[in-house]
């Protein structure tokens, strides 16, 4: 297990273009044999044996000089889509740069008038029966046909036959999640090959040959099956696959871009939360190689929606003649106050989806400023799962049995299991982030919930007095420690739009009014 | 529907030839489409299971190979080679011959199911053009005339039930 | 002398005519049959690898690579990461389907053994001990008389275990392919041979580092396995003297289209394409207008280049290649933009679709040679036409698309005037032809 602590941070707007390879150099050392080297666009620059043309740019972040479709770092070479071509020297024929290992003293054009023909040919092609309905398309503005059509593209088009329609998939839902429009596809399979070898579901296929080649739910009946199909949409480099969720909502030039941490399972997959004046929009993975690789589940990626909930508590509440009132943050607190004084006993419960921060905050300054004894522990609450221990993968990828985001980190700062997941205390505070589950209380036990909640949630448990409102991930900085032991530290990406407040900012009031 | 017995013993068969379990896919599809006379989605389906295979192996490879016919399809599959050798030995009137007899055009199957008709690349028989094949034989260095004979000779035969065009086949031998 | 080379003599096809040519028995009695194999035998394989490199022995699918040399690309005894030993295979290409090619089925049905022999005597000199013949799917009657063989060759003892005592163990396979042109290509054909989609392969690895099943691999054409007999009886000098300088042998080639008598003829390399047109009984139909020397994919040559000799050099000099053999011969009566327009057709069928340019650029040049022919043409076209092609050829995983670009620039290049006509006046209506009814969009073959 891995000890490694970072900040989270954006890697490039563009998942089709990230890597993890990084700069290697020759051992020192009187016997070391130096690396091979190869020279790029004049630059000499030492790999790995084994290396192809393209990881050598890519250590050297040279690669995004070289425009790809077909090829993803993370998934088998195809080399069928010929952009990434480059010219070696003395080999007669342009290489693709994805497939063609670098030798030493190999010296490698990725720029030459030669390989800018080829581009531009390539492009000519594939623009040949591509619809051009950028105007409707959500992939615009994050498109590769539209970036390399830019940089590569022939200025005008000869194409004077008929285009080719798919007329039955201009608009095929492959699942609940994904529609698929093949007239912009241009046939990298990508996707076939990400169902094949990475989520190994098998669910996507390519039918047919040559010209007519058209991609399918591999069981129509069934659709799409896998649980990573937001995927699908990252990398597919035009709009032929699309994220139902996504479709029509908003231009993608509109959208804020800023790098957290999904909080909806143990591995804390890094994502992008793209937003318009804090409204977000979708969440996207970002590249990283020791936690998600380049993917994330769907689960995780629409769990924007749950923050976005319209029945989420974003005021302080309090419970009058069994309806829930807005109030002050001063009113709620200072009833809670009362209430802890008039109890024999009070539990303050930490879910396991609070940060490390957070959870530091519940055990060291809270109890001391409610000025009496208070048992702090910790719940879990999801699928079974009581302590980290019972976390559990759910697939060979990336889902995790534990649906809290920080296990660990809260386990880490010294606070115990709540025992049997149930809180006997006369009057029990539980804080967490929206994610935990809502542990057992005892009958007349009163009930202050403070952090992430849904009014709808609320409804189900007895005796709630007051309801606190918090910040979920997206809104706070903080850090998670993952089901693998690597904490990850984030930056507020949206600021909320309601009254909530930061946990500290509602224990500094508490001290304030103490 | 599920694989015959009898085609799962030709398979058995011919299973020790090759190392791995993939490679008896296509023949598999060929046993399925000679039987049959196509391959319908429920066949894929089990010959996934029979060989261990996720079904978009044998889908991506059955779309691949214009041999395999994935609806349905005449009982006689009559190809007529348009390819350069035959094109020029007159292709062009045996087309317009068979589609006069058949009441049908290239591509097209007969309201009774029984002839489907269409145009095939190359079948490697130029120095006999214009050439065409029948179900599994071939039929070479044709004239009009004898065309239409033949089409007489095969609707005589398929609607008395007999197997046509399948001469040099015997079902459960491999290949 | 009839064929002007005083050394020439049938390599494989001396008795084809003959009732019982395909039998056991006729190769036996009346060819040496498996005689080679015995003495291919008591050689090391490295020996016999060098008899074939000297006879000049070169491919004769279409590239034209030097046998020999291809047999010595061969590991000799290669392990897997744990250091066990892997199975070499040797592969015959009997996907015949390149446009006027026929010369393998000719073997498959009269003289399956010459073939046999030289796969086992192969298999002995690349150290392999399994052989697969990757027949086209069509083939159903031909394969089935290769099986045929194959079994009398195996009850004769020339398969199996220990063929003839001498410790050597070979098996041969017949596999069929079931309708893709790509398949002759010889990485699709190992993925097909796999239970795969046709596709052509990435190189690196090449065939003999990763081929059939992951294995090392060799893969011949029919022809070539054919010759292989003859050489190791005969002796290389003498194989290699019928020849010219750089390959040796004698050439199946398969005339067809406008003349009196198609057929497959064996012959030396050093008759010039107007020869083999006189062999195959002349013109029919009026006179010569083009010639496709080897294959639907080799550019044509106008009647004026035709004298130009069949060997691999002479015809990649003209401009062209010799290809698989396969001569197709037009009279005048033939539009060129029309019979180009059957080729192109034929290839926007049979691109298996992978790489961009090859997908996209067979079906542009079909759809844009269709509208010349309906009378939709402009000039632009004719220079648009290079241009597609300049962008295909040599840009893809295999030679598909460069193929696609012969018919298509030769016939520019060499027929403009009948481009122009047809643009000048309307396609074909306006020159007075109906359209050929199999180049109807609709009812196109499946």
């Amino acid at each position: 297990m891995s000890n490694t602590e970072y900040v989270v941070k954006k890697t490039k707007d563009d998942l089709n273009y990230a890597s993890d390879k990084k700069p290697v150099q020759s051992p020192t050392g009187p016997d070391a044999k130096p690396l091979p080297k190869v020279t790029i666009d004049g630059k000499v620059y030492e790999f790995m044996p084994g290396d192809t043309i393209m990881q050598v740019a890519e250590r050297y972040k040279l690669h995004e000089e070289i425009p790809r479709y077909c090829y993803h770092p993370s998934m088998p070479i195809a080399g069928t889509c010929r952009m990434c071509t480059v010219e070696v020297e003395k080999a007669p024929k342009l290489m693709t740069s994805c497939s063609t290992p670098a030798g030493d003293g190999m010296v490698v054009h990725t720029r030459s008038e030669k390989v800018m023909k080829s581009r531009t040919g390539v492009m000519d092609f594939l623009l040949t029966n591509h619809p051009l309905d950028c105007p409707v398309c959500d992939k615009a503005g994050e498109c590769s046909l539209q970036d390399y059509n830019f940089e590569y593209g022939p200025a005008k088009s000869n194409f004077k036959e008929e285009k080719r329609v798919y007329e039955e998939a201009t608009t095929k839902a492959l699942s609940d999640k994904i529609t698929l429009n093949m007239n912009r596809c241009v046939h990298c399979e990508r996707c076939v090959r990400f169902t094949d070898d990475v989520t190994k579901t098998n669910d996507l296929v390519m039918v047919n040959r040559g010209w007519h080649k058209e991609l399918e739910a591999t069981d129509p009946t069934k659709g799409l099956t896998n649980d990573y199909q937001g995927c699908l949409t990252d990398f597919c480099p035009v709009g032929a696959l699309t994220m139902n969720d996504f479709r029509f909502q908003k231009r993608a030039w509109f959208l804020d871009k800023k790098p957290s941490v999904c909080d909806r399972c143990s591995k804390g997959c890094n994502i992008e939360v793209h937003s318009d004046q804090n409204i977000v929009y979708r969440y996207v993975p970002i590249h990283n190689e020791m936690v998600n690789g380049h993917w994330m589940c769907d689960e995780g990626r629409v769990s924007y929606n749950d923050l976005m909930d319209p029945m989420r508590v974003i005021a302080p509440l309090l419970k009058h003649n069994g309806t829930f009132h807005a109030t002050s943050y001063e009113t709620v607190l200072s009833e809670m106050i009362a209430h802890v004084n008039g109890a024999a006993s009070v539990d303050l419960v930490v879910g396991t989806d609070s940060t490390r921060e957070e959870a530091a905050l519940m055990k060291d300054k809270v109890p001391g400023l409610l000025g009496r004894t208070v048992k702090v522990s910790y719940y879990n609450g999801t699928h079974g799962v009581e302590t980290s221990k019972d976390d559990k993968p759910l697939d060979h990828l990336l889902r995790h049995r534990d649906h809290t985001a920080n296990t660990r980190g809260v386990e880490e700062q010294g606070i115990s299991v709540l025992a049997g997941g149930e809180a006997n205390a006369d009057v029990v505070i539980y804080f967490r982030n929206g994610r935990a589950g809502v542990p057992k209380f005892k009958a007349g036990t009163k009930v202050i919930l403070w952090g992430v909640w849904s009014l709808n949630e609320v409804k189900a448990i007895p005796n709630v007095v007051g309801i606190i409102p918090g910040l979920s991930t997206v809104e706070k900085a903080g850090s998670y420690k993952n089901v693998d032991g690597i904490v990850q530290k984030f930056h507020p990406a949206i600021q909320h739009k309601g009254t909530a407040v930061a946990a500290h900012d509602v224990v500094n009031l508490l001290a304030r009014m103490k | 529907m599920a694989i015959s017995e009898q085609i799962k013993n030709t398979i058995n068969g011919i299973r020790g030839q090759f190392p791995t379990e993939q490679a008896l896919l296509i023949p598999l599809l060929h046993e399925l489409q000679a039987t049959h006379g196509w391959i319908s989605i429920e066949q894929l389906k089990a010959a996934g299971e029979f060989l261990n295979l996720p079904l978009s192996k044998v889908r991506e490879v059955a779309s691949f190979y214009t041999m395999f016919k994935l609806e349905p399809w005449g009982k006689v599959d009559v190809q007529i080679c348009t390819n350069i050798s035959c094109w020029l030995n007159g292709a062009d009137k045996l087309v317009a011959c068979a589609e006069k007899k058949l009441g049908i055009h290239c591509g097209q199957t007969s309201s009774d199911g029984k002839f489907t008709l269409s145009q095939v690349e190359c079948l490697a028989a130029c120095g006999t053009a214009p050439a065409m094949m029948i179900n599994e034989d071939y039929h070479e260095s044709l004239t009009e005339a004898e065309l239409e004979k033949i089409l007489d000779k095969t609707k005589q035969e398929v609607d008395s039930g007999k197997v046509v065009g399948k001469s040099t086949r015997k079902d459960g031998v491999w290949p | 002398m009839m064929y002007k080379n005083e050394h020439y003599e049938a390599v494989i096809t001396p008795n084809v005519d003959k009732p019982g040519c395909e039998t056991l028995e006729f190769y036996k009695q009346n060819e040496k049959g498996y005689k080679a194999l015995e003495k291919a035998l008591k050689m090391k394989p490295a020996e016999v690898i060098d008899e074939v490199k000297k006879s000049n022995l070169r491919g004769r699918g279409g590239a034209g690579f030097p046998t020999g040399m291809k047999w010595s690309f061969m590991p000799a005894a290669p392990v897997d990461a744990k250091g066990n030993p892997k199975p070499k295979y040797l592969v015959c290409n009997a996907d015949e389907g390149e446009p006027g090619t026929f010369k393998d089925r000719l073997i498959f049905t009269k003289t399956p053994h010459r073939m046999i022999e030289g796969m086992i005597i192969g298999g002995h000199a690349i150290g392999s001990h399994v052989g697969y013949i990757y027949v086209r799917g069509e083939w159903h009657k031909e394969v089935r008389l290769m099986q045929k063989a194959i079994d009398d060759a195996k009850k004769a003892g020339y398969l199996g275990k220990n063929i003839l005592g001498s410790g050597f163990d070979f098996e041969l396979y017949c596999y069929k392919g079931a309708g893709a042109y790509i398949c002759g290509e010889e990485t699709a054909l190992l993925n097909s041979l796999e239970g795969k989609r046709g596709e052509p392969r990435l190189k690196p690895p090449f065939p003999a580092q990763v081929g059939a099943y992951g294995m090392p691999s060799c893969v011949n054409n029919v022809e070539t396995f054919a010759a292989v007999p003859y050489i190791i009886d005969q002796g290389w000098e003498k194989y290699a003297k019928m020849g010219t300088e750089r390959s040796g042998g004698t050439r199946l080639l398969g005339v067809s289209g406008h003349v009196n008598k198609p057929g497959v003829y064996e012959l030396p390399m050093n008759l010039s394409l107007l020869d083999v047109i006189e062999v195959a009984g002349g013109v029919k139909g009026g006179k010569l207008k083009a010639v496709i020397p080897g294959g639907a994919s080799a550019p044509m040559l106008t009647a004026a280049e035709c004298g130009v000799l069949t060997d691999y050099d002479s015809l990649a000099k003209a401009g062209t290649m010799a290809g698989s053999g396969g001569v197709i011969v037009m009279n005048d009566t033939v539009n060129i933009v029309e019979a180009t327009y059957t080729l192109l057709k034929f290839y926007e069928h049979e691109s298996c679709g992978q790489c961009s340019q090859c997908r996209e650029g067979s079906h542009w040049l079909a759809r844009m040679f269709k509208r010349i022919l309906d009378g939709g043409g402009t000039q632009d076209d004719l220079d648009y036409i290079a241009h597609i092609c300049s962008n295909m050829a040599g840009q893809t995983i295999c030679a598909f698309a460069d193929a696609v670009t012969g018919p298509a620039l030769s016939s520019v290049r060499k027929f403009r005037n009948e481009f122009e006509d047809l643009i000048r006046n309307g396609g074909l209506k306006g020159i007075g032809r109906t359209e050929s009814i199999s180049h109807r969009m609709e009812g196109a073959h499946v």
